[in-house]
């Protein structure tokens, strides 16, 4: 029974929920292969990804890649009797060792292909020396593999999914939230910089990860004289505004012009005082990408009707995700400009399908037609909020390990609408606890994969963190939800 | 002592199970492996996180190394010999009563500042400000007004003098500074009939409003009525206001999320809409004040904001700028009669 081995195949079936061209992406991400090799993967009728598995393991990998969506049978190469795996259909070829790609007329014409297809299932075969995965922990190390997931002994990193945790609650957030109130109107809005941080290491520190809570690690005082400095802009342009409008306008003008900088230095501050493990973030986006990404692109955008602006907000996350780093180690982003274009269709189709529901009642029941344009507006918020959270996480990468969001369209419209109406009917005062409830569904459906070791990334220098978010860089206390 | 937690060495993320030693005034980290982690340090030197609600706390080594536990008791015991402001409110935070009293006075500061305090000091700031200010918003929201919602009025020149005329008593009994000065506007598609007063003296009376008039005298009510406006500067109060109100919701609700941002723009306008009712029915008292000493009955008043009100379609109670007109009918004829010897 010890012999039975499993051979993995992939018939380029993509199980439902999933489109094809996310699953081709995750699987690039997940075992970091070239394009092209993703391709010839996936355009093949039936590839062989890997032989000669004993069961446990062979279970392993096909739940692994069920995760990112693709449908891979067992194929039994010794008949065990007594294994629950659905054969591959088709009559597999189970006695050619080397024959992954079952199609004449690429064995012949595409070397390539079939040298990959060596590499994939004979890892020791196939071994070079190329770019190493950097700090994976593998045993396999020094054969650095082009692809962990061909090479990984399985008993050396298996992956794991990790969930966020958030163990915080209402009436205990409620307490620090009206102390926070009261001190702030005593010391006329003084102490609200302190509240803040209050606040926030409130939430950092009740989110854990694998055990460890994350830290907020920002000084009040900075964060006071940012929002000082921001209060007087704010006054002088509303003032300006009523009274003098062309200085008002020019003041606006002046406004967008620092907006870039006010994003790269609000991302840093953010980054550079939330650690886990004693390991702070960071964020490294040059100023001069944030003027494009912050300013020409969404200008380009409106130049162009919006037919550039999904390509703007592509852009804007590649830059944000893509220069924070956790330690030295820089988050990826892998995302293209597709599935923005996606979002941005699904939101003119819900408005679109909003307006015309309206109509129809207004034909059909009159009364319930401002209660579908109201109800319009929030659910347009729901689906952006719910796309946008799962397409950032799902496309985000941390050295070998992979972020995933799960948000739920169904229940994230009852979270908002449930909070909403609650902190209606109590003048406010379930605030902290709809807080809370938001902080925890994003927690439940928020995790990450991880194929390595979470110890083995290394902390960056601290010189290198206060250079970069010297003492200018609080002025504004921008918030940027991600 | 003994504290259990994780250790982190500050160079890179990897967590070891330990234990922190405190033995005479120094502190250790012993992996639960066996062997030091860190060497004993003198407990001065040592960072404690204040406590925030039950989240782990962490001890911060001068070398970047922590140790993080989720044994809030003992850190507490360990800071208490430091004088903490964060220990402190944690006490507040902790205590039923002192958050009870907190809700109290913060629900307290939120009434007092709509009801007294914020129209106190709209008053105060709009009767400080220079008349050139006022000025500038009157020429700004006329050339807007004239641009965008009016035509140059129809009504016959000799008319429009005649309508002056008839004024001059009025403006001669309530002089103001700078002097009051009125003109027609013809705004047969927008506001229909309606009389406006800009900040600065200049009232705007729509040709559908002497149209609808059936007397001179009631348009002389509704322009005392406008000229009240003027006088207690209710413009700059209501933008003035509307900025306080604003300062208070981002202090009271801290930052505006996106949860809550519909949460607070509701309960703001609202609050706004009941500074309008509040000015209108002091412009209303105001003219009904003028009316009697010019010798003009109060009914002349309440015959054109019935007619009024029978020309438009107007929502009345919370979501309204204006009281209802019966409400305002009845507080003018009332008014009167107390006026009356």
């Amino acid at each position: 029974m010890a012999e039975a081995t499993y051979d993995l195949v992939f018939q380029g079936d993509i199980l439902a929920g999933f489109t094809r061209e996310e699953v081709m992406q995750r699987f690039r991400e997940v075992f970091r292969l070239p394009v092209e090799d993703v391709e010839r993967i996936f355009g093949h009728p039936r590839v062989v990804l890997k032989r000669n598995l004993d069961q446990t393991v062979a279970h392993d990998y096909r739940q692994r890649l069920a995760g990112i969506g693709m449908a891979v049978s067992l194929n039994s190469v010794s008949a065990p009797p007594a294994v629950a795996v659905p054969p591959a259909p088709t009559a597999a070829t189970q006695t050619t060792p080397q024959l992954r790609i079952e199609e004449p007329a690429d064995e012949t014409t595409d070397e390539s292909v079939n040298e990959r297809a060596n590499t994939l299932a004979n890892p020791e075969a196939g071994a070079q020396p190329v770019s190493a995965p950097r700090a994976t922990g593998l045993e396999s190390a020094p054969a650095a593999p082009r692809a962990p997931f061909v090479a990984t002994p399985v008993t050396a990193a298996e992956p794991r999914e990790l969930d966020f945790e958030f163990t915080g609650n209402g009436f205990e957030f409620f307490r620090i939230w009206i102390v926070n109130l009261v001190l702030g109107i005593v010391t006329l809005g003084i102490y609200s910089a302190w509240a803040k941080v209050r606040t926030l290491r409130y939430f950092y520190g009740n989110t854990r990860c694998d055990g460890t809570s994350f830290e907020y690690l920002a000084d009040p005082v900075k964060i006071l004289k940012g929002r000082l400095i921001g209060f007087a802009l704010l006054a002088t342009y509303s003032l300006a505004n009523k009274f003098a409008p062309p200085i008002g306008a020019l003041l606006m003008l002046g406004f967008l012009g620092i907006f870039p900088w006010v994003m790269v230095r609000g991302l840093a501050f953010r980054n550079q005082n939330a650690a886990w493990r004693g390991v702070r973030f960071g964020f490294d986006g040059s100023l001069g990408d944030a003027y494009k990404v912050f300013l020409m692109w969404p200008f380009l955008g409106v130049l162009s009707l919006g037919l550039l602006m999904p390509y703007a907000m592509h852009r804007q996350q590649q830059f944000v995700i893509g220069n924070s780093r956790y330690g030295v180690e820089p988050f990826e982003f892998h995302a293209g400009p597709g599935p923005f274009y996606r979002i941005a269709l699904a939101l003119i189709g819900t408005a679109i399908g909003g307006f015309l529901l309206s109509m129809l009642f207004a034909k059909v029941f009159p009364p319930l037609m401002p209660l579908a344009m109201v109800a319009t507006y929030p659910v347009i918020f729901a689906v952006s909020n719910v796309m946008y959270t799962n397409l950032r996480y799902n496309h985000t990468t941390l050295g070998t390990i992979a972020l995933q969001a799960n948000y739920r369209f169904g229940s994230y419209v009852m979270l908002m609408v449930t909070n909403t109406l609650a902190i209606g009917l109590t003048a406010g005062l379930f605030y902290p606890w709809a807080k809370v409830r938001t902080a925890r569904y994003a927690a439940q459906h928020i995790g990450l994969v991880a194929d390595s070791d979470l110890g083995e990334f290394a902390a960056a220098q601290r010189e290198q963190v206060s250079a970069v978010g010297g003492e200018i860089g609080d002025l504004f206390d921008v918030d940027l939800g991600i | 002592m003994r504290l259990e937690g994780r250790f982190f060495d500050g160079k890179s993320s990897r967590s070891h199970r330990a234990s922190l030693l405190i033995e005479d005034g120094h502190a250790r980290v012993a992996a639960q492996s066996g062997g030091d982690l860190l060497a004993s340090i003198a407990l001065e030197r040592v960072d404690f996180s204040s406590r925030v609600g039950n989240t782990p706390r962490f001890l911060r080594f001068p070398d970047g190394a922590s140790f993080e536990t989720e044994d809030n008791d003992a850190v507490d015991q360990l800071a208490a010999q430091r004088l903490s402001a964060g220990g402190l409110i944690h006490l507040l935070e902790s205590k039923l009563r002192y958050v009870l009293l907190g809700l109290a006075l913060t629900v307290a500061f939120v009434w007092g500042s709509v009801q007294l305090g914020v129209p106190a000091l709209a008053k105060i700031a709009a009767f400080a400000l220079p008349a050139e200010v006022n000025r500038h918003a009157d020429r700004m929201v006329l050339e807007i007004l004239d641009r965008h919602a009016f035509k140059a009025s129809r009504l016959p020149e000799e008319e429009q003098q005649r309508l002056l005329i008839a004024f001059a008593p009025l403006l001669k009994e309530v002089p103001q500074d700078p002097p009051v000065r009125v003109l027609f506007r013809d705004a047969a598609d927008t506001i229909g009939a309606n009389a406006l007063a800009l900040p600065a003296g200049t009232i705007v009376v729509t040709d559908q409003l002497v149209h609808l008039a059936q007397h001179d005298e009631e348009i002389v009510a509704v322009l005392a009525h406008e000229i009240g406006h003027i006088r207690y500067r209710h413009a700059m109060r209501g933008s003035i206001q509307a900025s306080f109100m604003g300062l208070i919701a981002t202090l009271v609700v801290g930052d505006v999320s996106s949860v809550s941002s519909a949460v607070t723009a509701l309960p703001l306008m609202l609050t706004e809409l009941g500074y309008s009712r509040d000015f209108e029915r002091e412009a209303d008292r105001h003219a009904v004040d003028v009316l009697h000493r010019l010798g003009i009955g109060p009914q002349r008043f309440a015959d054109i904001l019935q007619r009024l009100d029978r020309s438009k379609d107007e929502k009345a109670g919370y979501l309204s700028t204006h009281p209802s007109t019966p409400e305002r009918v009845q507080a003018i004829l009332s008014g009167s009669g107390a006026t009356k010897p």
